[in-house]
C-alpha cells in the first residue's frame, strides 16, 4: 500500500442532482443512508439497518523527519513522517526487529523504503531481501521502490525482482548487482540452496542487512509453517556468510503481532501499533437481510432435507447487497463490493444490474467482476478505471484486499462477514479517499458468525482484541523436510541446533535420517558436519500448500485453468469424482482423480451449473495419545495430543445453489478412507452425562429422521439420539464460532462427537476437534487454549439464536461442512451441556 | 551321493568362520574372531545406524567382485527384450534377483535368454540357491515362511548350482549372500526415529554361523543404495543392503521416481558397491532421442542394436524416425560412436587453445562442505605429471592455497578443465577459497574454467558424441580404453570413508590413535580419474579436428592424426 496524498478525483455522475458537497460528503453519505431516505428509496425497505457505528476522524500525528533521518535523507523526502513511521525507523536505528500492525494505507511501505535508504547511503553495498505473498503484489511494490529510491530520493539503489516470472539473463544481473531483491517465500525455498552455486548470491547474502516480510499475517496455517521453517534456513544460511540483518514485518491488525512474528523468524520483536496516520469520519452500517419464514418450513418434521430451506434464505444476502451497492453507485457513490465465493463475482454484477432496474432512479451505471481468475490485462483495466473513476461499482472476491494499489472508493459493501477481523477491517479500509469520509455496509450472511456479530456488533467495535494468528512449528514431519533442505544446502552442524529446532529436536531428527541413509551415516554434529545424501533438490519437493509432500495438481481437460496444488487432505473431501466447485469465476466439475502416478493430478471440466456438491464423511479417532490435560471438577476433563483421525469421505449430495434444493445424492465417492496423524483436543464427559442430561431435559425428546434411519451410526432410540444432537450441536459451535477468537480456517479443522470412546481418558461421551491437515498446524491447540472463552461464546450463542429452533439453523449450530448432513443436532441439549461444562471450570 | 551330501551337511553344521577377516581393513585393532555364540539370544541395538569405530572398507585391490542384479518385474515388462538383453550383456552381472513389483514374471521372461540364475525371494517352500562361476560366492534367496533356512536345502542348492566337479565346500567359501524381503525401513518422524523391522523374524531363520561378517544380507524391501549396518553386540554386525523399493516415509528425499534394477558388487572382505541402473538405457534405448515408440518402428525395419542404427542410411533413418536430418544425423553420430568406442563430432564450437590443466576434486558428498583433495593434471594421459593437493589437517585449507599458487604461477593463463565442472568442481573450489582464502577468490573467477562435459554435451546442443554406458567419466573412459590402475572406489566411497575418518578425528584427543585411511590408495582414485578426463579430452580434441578438417575444403590444416591413431 502506498501512501495515496494525490486530489481526488471528479466524480462525474449523470444525475442532476449536485453530489459533491464542500465538506467531502459526510452529510451526504448519511442522507442516502438514512432511515428516512431510505423507507423513500430503497426498494425494499424492511427496516433492514441494525446498527450504525460512526468512526470519529482521526488527525494525522506527525514527526519531522529530521529528527529522524539523517539529513541528506530527511531533506530529499520533502515531508512529515507519521508518528509510528518515525517510532519504527527509531527502533530500527536502535537495531531492533520491528512488527508494524497498523491499518491498511497508513504508509507502512515507506518504513522499510526508508530503512533500505538508511543502509544504503551509510554502505552501498548494502543490500536487502523483500517477501511478499504474491507475485501481483511484489510488481507493485518493485515500482513502488524504484519510484521512492530512485526517483524521489535520489538514490543509486539497483532493485530487481526474482522469481518465477523473471528471465535467466535478467537474474543473473539480479543476483550479480542488486541491492534490493524482492520474491516470495516459495521462490526463496528454491533459490536458497543455490546460494553457493550461482555467482552473486555470496556477495548478496554477505551484506544482507535487511528482511522485509510484507503481509505477515498471511503466513498461518500450512503455509505459515512453511514460511517459518524456510526463515530459519535462511537466517541459518546467513549465519554462515557473517549477515545478521534486521527483520521489519508488516501485518494487518492481530493479537499476537510480536509472537506471530517472532514463531514465523525464530527472532525477537518490538511492536508499532499505534497509528498515525489521518483518516476521515468512518460509517459502518450492519445491515440485516431479511429472514423468509416460509423458506424455512417443513424441516422440522423430519421429513425434508434440512439444509434446503436455508439456502434459499442465504441467497437474500447476496441479493441484499447487490441492492445497497446498487442504491449507492446509482446515488453516485463509487462502490466496490465483496461478495462470497459460491455467488460469484459475475453473478454479483448481474444482480446489481437487476436492483438498479428495480430502483426508483433507474440510471445506467457501469459495474465490473473482478477476482483472481480474469486475466491479467483485464485486472489491470478494472484497477484503472476504478482509480480513474470510471466504473460506479466493482465486485470482488477478496483478490482486492492485499494491497493491490486501486486507489480508495468512496463506499464498500461486504456481503457476508468475511470470517476475520483482520480481513473485515482491510474491507473497510479501501473506503475512503485521504481523510475524505468513507462509508462501509456489512450485509450478514446466513452464518453463525454472522449473526453472532449483528446480536452483538461490540464484538466488532467495542471489543479491543482482535484474533490472534496462528502459526505454528511443531508439525514434526514438515520440520523433517526442511532439515532434509537444509542439509543439502549446508552440511549440519552443531551450531545450527539454534536456528533448527533446538538441541533435542535438531539431534534426534538428524539420527533419525541418518539412521534412514538420507543423511550420511558416518557423519557427526559435533566433529565435521552431517551431509545430505538423498535424491537431489530435496527443496523442489516441499510444497507450500500441504505437509505431506504429495500434492495434487489441477489440470483442466477443456479448458484452462490457474489452481494452486492442492494438499491430499483437501483433495480427498473437496476434490473426488463427480464434485462440483467455482474456481475464479468458473464452474467446473472433477472428471476423473488420478492416483496412479507419482504426481496425482486432478482432471476437472469446466461446466455450466448451478448445483454444488457437499461431501458426506464417517470418522474414527484411534490411537490417542496425551501431551496436556486439563482437569476440571467432578468427571469434566479436556485433553490435547495426537491421534490417528481416520476420514472416509464415502458419499456426496447435489445441491443447487439458487434454493438449496437437494438434487441428488447421497452418491457414492470411491474415496478410499484418509489416515491423518495430526494433533486434536477431546472434552470428556462423565459417564453418566447421557443420563443425567436426558432426565433434567426440560422439553420433549427430538424424533429421529428418516435419514437417520438409514444411518447405521445414529442412534435411533429417542433419548440418544437427543443426546447425541446436544454434543453434535456443542461440537459444531465451537468450530463455528472458533474464527471469532482465532485467525484460523475453520475448512482446516474437523470434529467428531460421540457417546463412548475406547480410549483409557475417556469414560463416557465425548467430542474431539481435531487439525485437517497431517501432523497438525496449530488450530486445534489455539482451541484447546482458549477453550474456557469459546464455550462461553458458544454456549450463548446457541441459547440465544433468534431461530428459536430445535435442531438449529445455519446462524447457531448447523455446517455446510458437516459429514452427517447435520443430523442430529438439538440445541436444547447442548446447551445444557456447555452449562454443564462452563459449570465445571469453575472450581468452586 | 548320499556320502556326498553327509559331507555337506557336516561342513555345513561345523561350519564356523575360524579364520573371519573383520571386514575393516583399516582399523589397528588385532584381529577378533566373531563367534556367534547360539547360546545366548541375539541383542539388537538398532539405534543409530553407524559403522561404530572402524572406517568403511574399501575393496580388496583388483579384486572382481561378485555380481547381483536386481531387476524388478515391471522393469522386465515394461521394457523390450532387446533392450533387457542389452542390459544384462553390458552389465555381466553373475546371478539375477527378481524384484517387486511382478517379481514373478522375471523368471519365466528371462531364463531362456540368459545362462544365469534368476533367483526369488520369498516364494515356494526351498531356498533358490546360486553359485557364482567361480565358486566363490553363495548367494540364497529365502524361501517364504518364517522358518529357519534349512541347512540340506542348502545344500542340495549349492550342489546342484556348483560349476565343475568338485562341489563347493561352503566352509571355505568366502562369501555368503542372502536375499530376504521382509527386513525394512521405518521412518516416523513423529517418533523421530527411524529403524529396520523384521530384523528378528529375519534372524531366526538364518543359522548361527552364518550371521558373521562374511555375510551380506540384500532385502527386496529396502530402497536400492541404501547400506546399512546394525551391531549386535557380541553377534558382531551385521550390513543390509538394499535392493529393491521401499515404503518408508522417506519426505523430500527421494523423488517419486523408483528404481528399476539395482547392480550390487561384493567383494570378498564384506565391502559393497550398489548403483542404481535404468534399464530403459541399454541397447538402442540407451541412444538419446530413441523413445518406446521410435525403438519400435526401427525394429519393425529390422534395426535392433546399436551397431545396425549406426549403419543405416541416412535418408532411411529419417525416414522411419521421423526427425529432422540434423537430428538424425545426431543420432546416428551418437549410435556410431557407441559402437565404435570412440568420440564424434556433433557441433563446430571449438576447445580452448592453450594446453589443458586436468582437475578433480574430492569431497565429502555431493554437497560438500569440503574438497579435501584437489587432483591436478598437466600433460597428457599416459605420461602427465600427476600432482596432489591434499589439505594437511581436517578442516585447514593450505592445500588450496598451494594449488592457486601453482595454477597462478606455473599454470598462469593455462583453462582449468573438469568433468562437470561447472555444476560441481569449480563452485566447490570456489566456496572453499571463499571460506579459507578469500583474497584469491578472485584470482580463481578470473581464470579460464572449462566444462568438458558441458561443451561436449550441451554447449550449442551438444558438440561431441560420446561413447559408454552413461556420461559419467569413468564410463566414458572406459568406452575408449582407458583402464584404472585402482579398482572398486567411486566418488561416493572416498565421500564416505573421508567423513567417516573426519568424525573419529574431531571425537579423539590423541590423533595418533585414530586409524588412518590409505591416502595413498585414495589418491591413485584421483589420479586415475583426471588421467580418465585427459584420456577423453584427447578424443575430444581429435573430434574437434577431424570436424574441422571436414569443414575446410582446401584442407589446409597441419597434418592431424587420424582417429586411429588414438584408439
Amino acid at each position: 500500500m502506498t501512501d495515496n496524498n494525490s486530489p481526488r478525483p471528479e466524480h462525474v455522475t449523470s444525475t442532476d442532482t449536485p453530489m459533491l458537497m464542500p465538506d467531502g460528503g459526510t452529510a451526504r453519505h448519511r442522507d442516502i443512508l438514512s432511515e428516512s431516505q431510505l423507507k423513500e428509496s430503497f426498494p425494499d425497505w424492511r427496516e433492514q439497518i441494525r446498527h450504525s457505528e460512526r468512526l470519529d476522524a482521526q488527525s494525522a500525528e506527525t514527526v519531522a523527519p529530521e529528527s529522524v533521518l539523517r539529513g541528506p535523507l530527511a531533506s530529499r523526502l520533502g515531508h512529515d513522517l507519521y508518528s509510528h513511521q518515525a517510532e519504527a525507523l527509531d527502533l530500527l536505528g536502535g537495531d531492533e526487529n520491528v512488527v508494524i500492525t497498523t491499518s491498511t494505507s497508513s504508509g507502512k511501505t515507506l518504513i522499510y523504503q526508508l530503512q533500505i535508504a538508511r543502509n544504503h547511503i551509510d554502505n552501498d553495498d548494502a543490500t536487502a531481501l523483500c517477501l511478499f505473498p504474491t507475485k501481483a503484489l511484489t510488481n507493485d511494490q518493485e515500482q513502488a521502490m524504484n519510484n521512492r529510491l530512485r526517483g524521489e530520493l535520489d538514490l543509486d539503489t539497483h532493485i530487481g525482482t526474482y522469481d518465477g516470472d523473471t528471465k535467466d539473463e535478467r537474474k543473473r544481473t539480479v543476483r550479480e548487482s542488486a541491492n534490493v531483491i524482492l520474491t516470495n517465500p516459495a521462490g526463496l525455498n528454491v533459490y536458497l540452496p543455490r546460494h553457493n552455486k550461482d555467482r552473486g548470491w555470496h556477495r548478496f547474502y554477505s551484506n544482507l542487512e535487511l528482511v522485509v516480510i510484507d503481509e505477515g499475517h498471511e503466513y498461518g496455517g500450512v503455509m505459515g509453517t512453511h514460511v517459518a521453517w524456510i526463515l530459519r534456513r535462511l537466517r541459518r544460511v546467513l549465519a554462515h556468510y557473517g549477515a545478521d540483518p534486521q527483520f521489519v514485518i508488516t501485518t494487518a491488525t492481530i493479537g499476537n503481532p510480536a509472537a506471530h512474528a517472532s514463531t514465523l523468524t525464530g527472532a525477537e520483536f518490538s511492536v508499532v501499533s499505534e497509528d498515525g496516520s489521518p483518516r476521515g469520519n468512518r460509517d459502518i452500517v450492519l445491515w440485516e437481510p431479511p429472514l423468509d419464514e416460509e423458506a424455512l418450513e417443513g424441516y422440522d418434521d423430519g421429513s425434508g432435507d434440512l439444509m434446503e430451506g436455508f439456502e434459499q434464505a442465504r441467497r437474500s444476502s447476496a441479493r441484499e447487497a447487490s441492492s445497497v451497492t446498487a442504491h449507492l453507485a446509482v446515488n453516485g457513490i463509487q462502490t466496490l463490493q465483496f461478495t462470497t465465493a459460491r455467488q460469484g463475482t459475475e453473478i454479483g454484477a448481474k444482480q446489481t444490474i437487476e436492483a438498479v432496474r428495480d430502483h426508483p432512479r433507474n440510471e445506467y451505471i457501469d459495474v465490473e467482476p473482478y477476482h483472481a481468475g480474469l486475466g491479467k490485462r483485464k485486472r489491470r483495466a478494472v484497477e484503472n478505471q476504478l482509480k480513474s473513476a470510471d466504473l460506479d461499482a466493482v465486485i470482488s472476491t477478496n483478490a482486492l484486499e492485499l494491497g493491490i494499489d486501486i486507489g480508495s472508493v468512496d463506499a464498500t459493501v461486504t456481503d457476508s462477514y468475511p470470517g476475520t477481523k483482520q480481513s473485515f477491517w482491510q474491507q473497510i479500509g479501501r473506503a475512503g479517499r485521504g481523510t475524505s469520509d468513507a462509508l462501509s455496509v456489512l450485509v450478514g450472511g446466513k452464518d453463525a458468525m454472522d449473526a453472532y456479530i449483528l446480536d452483538n456488533p461490540g464484538y466488532l467495535f467495542d471489543d479491543d482484541t482482535v484474533e490472534d494468528a496462528v502459526v505454528s512449528i511443531d508439525n514434526d514431519r514438515v520440520f523433517a523436510d526442511h532439515l532434509l533442505a537444509a542439509a543439502a544446502e549446508r552440511p549440519l552442524t552443531a551450531e545450527d541446533a539454534p536456528y533448527l529446532g533446538g538441541e533435542d529436536r535438531f539431534r534426534e531428527m538428524t539420527a533419525m535420517w541418518q539412521d534412514a541413509g538420507l543423511l550420511e551415516q558416518a557423519g557427526d554434529l559435533d566433529a565435521g558436519g552431517v551431509t545430505y545424501a538423498g535424491d537431489r533438490r530435496p527443496q523442489s519437493r516441499i510444497s507450500l500448500y500441504g505437509t505431506t509432500g504429495i500434492d495434487y495438481e489441477v489440470i483442466c481437460t477443456n479448458g484452462e485453468i490457474e489452481h494452486d496444488p492442492v494438499a491430499t487432505e483437501r483433495a480427498y473431501r473437496d476434490y473426488h469424482e463427480g464434485a462440483l466447485f467455482l474456481h475464479a469465476g468458473q464452474q467446473y466439475e472433477v472428471a476423473e482423480v488420478d492416483n496412479s502416478q507419482p504426481h496425482p493430478r486432478i482432471h476437472v471440466e469446466e461446466v455450466s451449473t448451478t448445483h454444488y456438491t457437499q461431501t458426506l464423511s464417517t470418522k474414527q479417532v484411534q490411537n490417542l495419545e496425551v501431551a496436556d490435560h486439563t482437569s476440571l471438577a467432578d468427571g469434566y476433563d479436556i485433553y490435547f495430543g495426537t491421534g490417528t483421525v481416520r476420514i472416509t469421505y464415502g458419499s456426496y449430495m447435489v445441491r443447487d445453489y439458487r434454493t438449496g434444493e437437494l438434487i441428488d445424492g447421497p452418491l457414492p465417492t470411491e474415496t478410499p478412507p484418509l489416515d491423518l496423524q495430526t494433533e486434536l483436543l477431546w472434552v470428556s464427559l462423565p459417564e453418566d452425562h447421557l443420563q443425567t442430561t436426558i432426565n433434567a431435559l426440560d422439553a420433549p425428546l427430538l424424533e429421529p429422521t428418516d435419514r437417520a434411519g438409514d444411518d447405521p451410526r445414529v442412534p435411533m432410540e429417542q433419548a440418544r439420539y437427543t443426546y447425541a444432537g446436544g454434543l453434535h450441536a456443542a461440537e459444531h459451535g465451537i468450530i463455528q464460532l472458533a474464527p471469532l477468537e482465532l485467525m484460523i480456517d475453520n475448512h482446516d479443522i474437523g470434529g467428531l462427537s460421540t457417546p463412548s470412546h475406547p480410549h483409557e481418558t475417556i469414560p463416557g461421551p465425548t467430542w474431539f476437534v481435531h487439525d485437517g491437515i497431517d501432523g497438525g498446524i496449530g488450530f486445534s491447540k489455539a482451541i484447546y487454549e482458549h477453550i474456557e472463552t469459546l464455550a462461553a461464546r458458544t454456549h450463548d450463542h446457541i441459547a440465544d439464536c433468534e431461530c428459536g429452533r430445535r435442531r438449529g439453523c445455519p446462524l447457531c449450530v448447523m455446517s455446510e461442512d458437516c459429514g452427517n448432513n447435520n443430523d442430529p443436532l438439538d440445541t436444547a441439549t447442548g446447551t445444557m451441556i456447555l452449562d454443564d461444562l462452563l459449570a465445571a471450570f469453575d472450581p468452586d | 551321493m548320499t556320502t556326498s551330501s553327509n559331507h555337506f551337511h557336516d561342513a555345513l553344521r561345523s561350519f564356523i568362520c575360524s579364520r573371519v577377516h573383520v571386514s575393516v581393513e583399516m582399523t589397528n585393532e588385532p584381529d577378533s574372531t566373531r563367534h556367534s555364540d547360539s547360546t545366548s539370544p541375539p541383542r539388537f541395538s538398532t539405534d543409530g545406524g553407524g559403522t561404530g569405530p572402524q572406517l568403511p572398507a574399501l575393496p580388496p585391490p583388483n579384486e572382481s567382485p561378485t555380481r547381483i542384479l536386481a531387476v524388478s518385474g515391471a522393469a522386465v515388462s515394461s521394457s523390450h527384450r532387446e533392450t533387457i538383453s542389452a542390459m544384462v550383456d553390458s552389465l555381466g552381472p553373475d546371478v539375477l534377483v527378481a524384484t517387486d513389483p511382478q517379481a514373478n514374471i522375471v523368471g519365466p521372461a528371462l531364463n531362456r535368454e540368459f545362462d544365469l540364475d534368476i533367483l526369488e525371494v520369498g516364494t515356494g517352500m526351498r531356498p533358490d540357491v546360486a553359485v557364482t562361476d567361480d565358486n566363490r560366492c553363495v548367494v540364497v534367496a529365502l524361501p517364504m515362511g518364517e522358518d529357519p533356512l534349512n541347512p540340506e536345502q542348502i545344500a542340495t542348492g549349492v550342489e546342484m548350482s556348483s560349476v565343475g566337479e568338485d562341489p563347493v565346500d561352503l566352509a571355505t567359501t568366502s562369501q555368503i549372500c542372502l536375499i530376504d524381503q521382509t527386513v525394512s525401513l521405518s521412518v516416523d518422524p513423529y517418533a523421530r526415529s527411524a529403524t529396520l523391522d523384521g530384523i528378528s523374524s529375519y534372524r531366526g531363520r538364518v543359522p548361527d554361523q552364518w550371521w558373521t561378517a562374511r555375510t551380506v544380507h540384500l532385502s527386496t524391501a529396502l530402497r536400492a543404495g541404501f547400506t546399512t549396518t546394525r551391531s549386535h553386540g557380541d553377534d558382531g554386525d551385521t550390513q543390509f543392503v538394499g535392493v529393491g523399493t521401499s515404503n518408508a516415509d522417506l519426505g523430500v528425499g527421494t523423488t517419486a521416481d523408483t528404481t528399476q534394477a539395482t547392480l550390487v558388487a561384493l567383494y570378498s572382505n564384506g565391502a559393497t558397491d550398489v548403483s542404481e541402473v535404468d534399464p530403459q538405457k541399454f541397447g538402442l534405448r540407451g541412444v538419446p532421442e530413441i523413445g518406446p515408440t521410435r525403438f519400435e518402428t526401427l525394429r519393425n525395419a529390422g534395426i535392433t542394436t546399436v551397431d545396425a542404427l549406426a549403419d543405416t542410411p541416412l535418408r532411411q533413418l529419417t525416414e522411419l524416425s521421423g526427425l529432422g536430418r540434423t537430428s538424425a544425423n545426431t543420432v546416428q553420430t551418437t549410435a556410431e560412436a557407441q559402437s565404435t568406442n570412440t568420440v564424434l563430432p556433433t557441433g563446430d564450437d571449438s576447445l580452448p587453445n592453450q594446453d589443458p590443466v586436468f582437475i578433480d576434486i574430492e569431497t565429502d558428498g555431493l554437497n560438500p562442505s569440503t574438497a579435501w583433495l584437489i587432483g591436478v593434471l598437466d600433460g597428457g594421459p599416459e605420461d602427465g605429471h600427476y600432482m596432489s593437493f591434499r589439505e594437511q589437517a581436517v578442516g585447514d585449507g593450505s592445500h588450496l592455497k598451494a594449488f592457486m599458487t601453482w595454477l597462478t604461477g606455473a599454470a598462469a593463463g593455462r583453462p582449468v578443465v573438469a568433468w562437470n565442472g561447472y555444476r560441481f568442481d569449480f563452485p566447490v573450489i570456489t566456496e572453499q577459497l571463499q571460506q579459507h582464502h578469500p583474497d584469491l577468490v578472485e584470482a580463481w573467477t578470473n581464470r579460464y574454467q572449462f566444462d568438458a562435459l558441458w561443451w561436449a554435451t550441451k554447449k550449442n546442443g551438444g558438440n561431441a558424441a560420446l561413447p559408454g554406458r552413461t556420461n559419467k567419466l569413468e564410463h566414458v573412459a572406459y568406452a575408449l580404453g582407458w583402464e584404472p590402475s585402482t579398482n572398486g572406489i567411486d566418488g561416493a566411497t572416498v565421500a564416505k570413508l573421508y567423513t567417516a575418518y573426519r568424525s573419529q578425528v574431531a571425537g579423539e584427543t590423541d590423533a595418533g590413535s585414530v586409524a588412518e585411511p590409505d591416502w595413498d590408495r585414495l589418491e591413485r582414485y584421483c589420479e586415475d580419474d583426471v588421467r580418465a578426463l585427459a584420456t577423453i579430452y584427447e578424443h575430444l580434441e581429435a573430434a574437434a579436428r577431424q570436424d574441422s578438417e571436414t569443414k575446410t575444403p582446401t584442407g589446409e590444416n597441419s597434418s592431424q592424426g587420424s582417429l586411429a591413431d588414438f584408439s
